[in-house]
């Protein structure tokens, strides 16, 4: 299939602005979940806040940050289907609070980089 | 088919691709989020949630093994990084087989030694990567003296070529 110029651009651009979320992915996730939110509301919050992530990727992202040990979860029955909440656990607050920090310092190198 | 139905499905799918330990967990909690995601966007839409709208947000998970593979993902048999050692050493068996069927006097080689090679070949380099990552560090690379010299596997392979 070939597509025109500015359709190239386009995809490249939108490629290119995934690549660059990527790299902040967990700080938002840890960010958002300093009161706990089962994978919808997440996302829902995520995307309020203006960084749309992919279900596919988010999904599983919860559960490698638990099996790495910054979240923990819990199910709550109350709802049907039960949802599994997750929040930050004493080593997720650590390790936002130190993301946070090396993420300013990435801000001011980028914007000294780029004036 | 309804769009529940595709999801159950899809659920089931993924399920069968991970381990039997983390089946039901990643099941129940898959199930229900991807019922919130159909239900939020048929409300968006203003429609009933079917199959097609459920089809479309299973699009974005990508294939079963796919998304099973972010829930627990497995190392590869052969690393990406060593795929092109792994051809240039499957076409060299291939080169050297062929050789030997020309010159061999009975006129031809017995064609499973390719798949013998091959399979050799896959053990080799899945237990390289097993070791890589068991031990980061092991099996590093080392400096050669000399850029002409031939390197110590193709020599083997010369030896074995030659006997």
């Amino acid at each position: 299939m070939r597509y025109s110029d500015g359709r190239h651009m386009v995809d490249r651009a939108n490629t290119d602005l995934t690549e660059l979320r990527r790299g902040v992915l967990v700080l938002a996730v840890l960010s958002r979940l300093r009161t706990r939110k089962y994978g919808y509301s997440l996302r829902q919050a995520l995307v309020d806040g203006g960084m749309p992530i992919e279900e596919g990727t988010l999904y599983p992202l919860l559960r490698r940050l638990e099996a790495q040990g910054l979240l923990a979860s819990e199910w709550d029955t109350e709802y049907s289907p039960p949802r599994r909440y997750y929040r930050l656990n004493a080593e997720g607050k650590r390790s936002l609070a130190s993301l946070r920090d090396a993420w300013r310092d990435q801000v001011r190198v980028m914007d000294a980089l780029l004036e | 088919m309804n769009g529940n139905e595709v999801i159950e499905s899809y659920v089931r799918d993924v399920a069968r691709c991970l381990p039997r330990k983390m089946r039901n967990d990643v099941a129940l909690e898959l199930r229900a989020l991807l019922g919130d995601e159909l239900a939020a966007k048929a409300h968006a839409q203003g429609r009933v949630p079917d199959k097609v709208m459920a089809m479309e947000l299973i699009k974005g998970f990508g294939r079963p093994a796919e998304a099973a593979a972010r829930y627990h993902p497995r190392p590869a048999v052969i690393d990406a990084a060593d795929t092109h050692h792994f051809l240039i050493w499957s076409l060299a068996g291939a080169v050297v087989l062929t050789v030997l069927s020309a010159v061999s006097q009975a006129g031809k080689v017995d064609s499973g030694l390719f798949l013998q090679w091959l399979g050799a070949l896959v053990i080799v380099f899945a237990l390289m990567g097993w070791r890589r990552r068991r031990s980061p560090g092991a099996l590093r690379w080392k400096p050669t003296r000399d850029p002409h010299s031939i390197p110590r596997g193709l020599s083997l392979l010369a030896m074995v070529a030659t006997l």
